[in-house]
């Protein structure tokens, strides 16, 4: 929930968003390029500075091998959607 | 005593009569016998291409004669290139009744429907029942997840795993597969397993799979993993693997083979040589098929997001990992590992459950997805070369 103050590590944080189940949050901040750990493995790296408390996803976060797809966002099919519908690319 | 023992020596669960298509152009006609035959135990497979493919003749071959199955009508349209012939041989060979019905020899559409309606019920007349006790070191379990979200690495996932590791004292046989989606723990893996080659073996596998799938344009990886809590294709990984407990490796198998012993098999479902046919597997019946292929008696499902799906020939049992998932679909599933998020319940004390429920399952409970009707099948080309000496244990 947004607005939340949460502990993590002893120390209290503010949530800046609100967080669905599922959805992961940084339990320290990590900086551009570091590895993210979950489950003790690198699940990936970061693309952006992320703060302590701040959402981790596919805005700051990013596979070491393949890349994630989304219905309308990288690797997804709205290319071809746009010229099924005359739209400009 | 609810197994039934086959000519064979094999036990099943469930006393399935199969009519099986051997090309798309034999689904319908295929689809009106089962229909008409109004009996749940009569399920349909099939496989819609005209081409030749020695994987789909393999697990039609395997799923034919797999214990849960008593009997089998082939419905061919006639100039198919299946190998019907040798589907006929495997089923005598594995004393299951067996009729096929051609529909360009038996008149058309009308008529073939009748003689296969005709068939199933003298097929069925014509399997033995035997009931006996399946123990469970003849128990074979496979595991898929579908619909993963941020839950299912943390609730179902782990207790599925500890159930595996409580089948594997039992001495069952357990299998875990996709490959695709355990790209990132290839080492883990590797240290697992009861050999270095065969550690090697896992890795080259999953490297493959890494190569596919980056060739397809696609991990194995959905959009609503994405709006479920998945980032990466890694951490959706971490979380699949955890249904594979912490139990040693035996083997690495490929779709169809049959485990030679008791223990926990990884399956490589992914094909060998350049990219030829497409994605490995086109959705997650795809998988549940091969495990099926592999022996699998009961297959355990885990899913966030929240899959309806069950199986032609084989019980799934389905694990919810999200709890606000199983409040909105609790029809569907046959446990609630949700419990473990919101309302501290131990991970062993669901796979607890998750093991409890197999053995009902074992002894002729019905799951929820046998009792909505689902018996869903699909089956694509693949190729694959033989399993190397190095991924199965010896005798």
């Amino acid at each position: 929930m947004k607005g939340l103050e949460i502990i993590i590590n002893e120390q209290g944080i503010t949530l800046n968003d609100t967080i669905d189940v599922g959805h992961k949050i940084a339990c320290k901040s990590i900086n551009k390029g570091d590895k993210v750990i979950k489950y003790g493995v690198a699940i990936g790296s970061a693309m952006a500075d992320i703060m302590q408390g701040e959402h981790v996803h596919l805005t700051n976060l990013q596979s070491d091998y393949i890349d994630s797809h989304t219905r309308t966002g990288v690797n997804s099919q709205s290319k071809i959607l746009h010229s099924i519908l005359g739209k400009q690319t | 005593m609810n197994a039934y023992l086959r000519a064979d020596g094999r036990k099943g669960i469930r006393n399935i009569t199969l009519v099986c298509y051997l090309v798309e152009c034999a689904h319908h006609v295929a689809r009106k016998i089962v229909d008409k035959c109004d009996d749940d135990s009569v399920h349909l497979i099939g496989f819609s291409g005209c081409y030749p493919n020695d994987y789909a003749l393999t697990q039609l071959s395997q799923l034919i004669q797999h214990p849960n199955v008593g009997a089998v009508v082939l419905v061919s349209l006639g100039c198919e290139g299946f190998n019907r012939e040798a589907l006929i041989e495997v089923a005598i060979k594995a004393k299951r009744p067996i009729e096929t019905i051609v529909i360009q020899q038996s008149g058309g559409t009308l008529l073939a429907t009748s003689l296969g309606i005709e068939a199933v019920k003298k097929v069925q007349a014509a399997t033995p029942i035997i009931k006996v006790t399946l123990p469970l070191n003849e128990l074979v379990v496979g595991t898929i997840c579908g619909g993963s979200d941020g839950t299912s690495g943390i609730s179902a996932n782990p207790a599925v795993g500890f159930c595996f590791d409580l089948l594997l004292k039992d001495n069952a046989t357990c299998i875990f597969e996709e490959t695709g989606e355990l790209i990132g723990c290839e080492q883990i893996m590797a240290e697992r397993a009861v050999t270095v080659e065969l550690g090697q073996a896992i890795e080259r596998a999953v490297h493959k799979a890494e190569n596919y799938y980056r060739v397809m344009g696609y991990g194995s990886f959905a959009p609503g993993n994405a709006e479920g809590g998945l980032t990466t294709q890694e951490e959706k990984s971490m979380g699949a693997y955890s249904k594979s407990g912490n139990s040693p490796i035996s083997g690495l198998i490929k779709p169809g083979d049959i485990p030679p012993s008791s223990g926990l098999y990884l399956m490589d479902v992914v094909p060998d040589g350049d990219p030829l046919f497409g994605f490995p597997n086109i959705s997650d019946n795809a998988e549940i098929v091969e495990m099926i292929a592999s022996g699998a008696h009961i297959i355990l499902f885990t899913t966030g997001r929240g899959s309806v799906v069950g199986s032609a020939i084989s019980p799934v049992i389905k694990v919810c990992a999200n709890p606000e998932t199983y409040r909105n679909m609790s029809g569907d599933m046959d446990v609630n590992a949700g419990k473990i998020l919101e309302e501290n319940i131990s991970i062993s004390t669901v796979g607890d459950e998750i093991y409890q429920q197999v053995i009902a399952v074992k002894n002729g409970q019905q799951t929820k997805s046998e009792q909505l009707g689902h018996q869903e099948f699909i089956l694509t080309y693949k190729q694959f070369v033989p399993t190397g000496p190095s991924c199965l244990p010896t005798r």
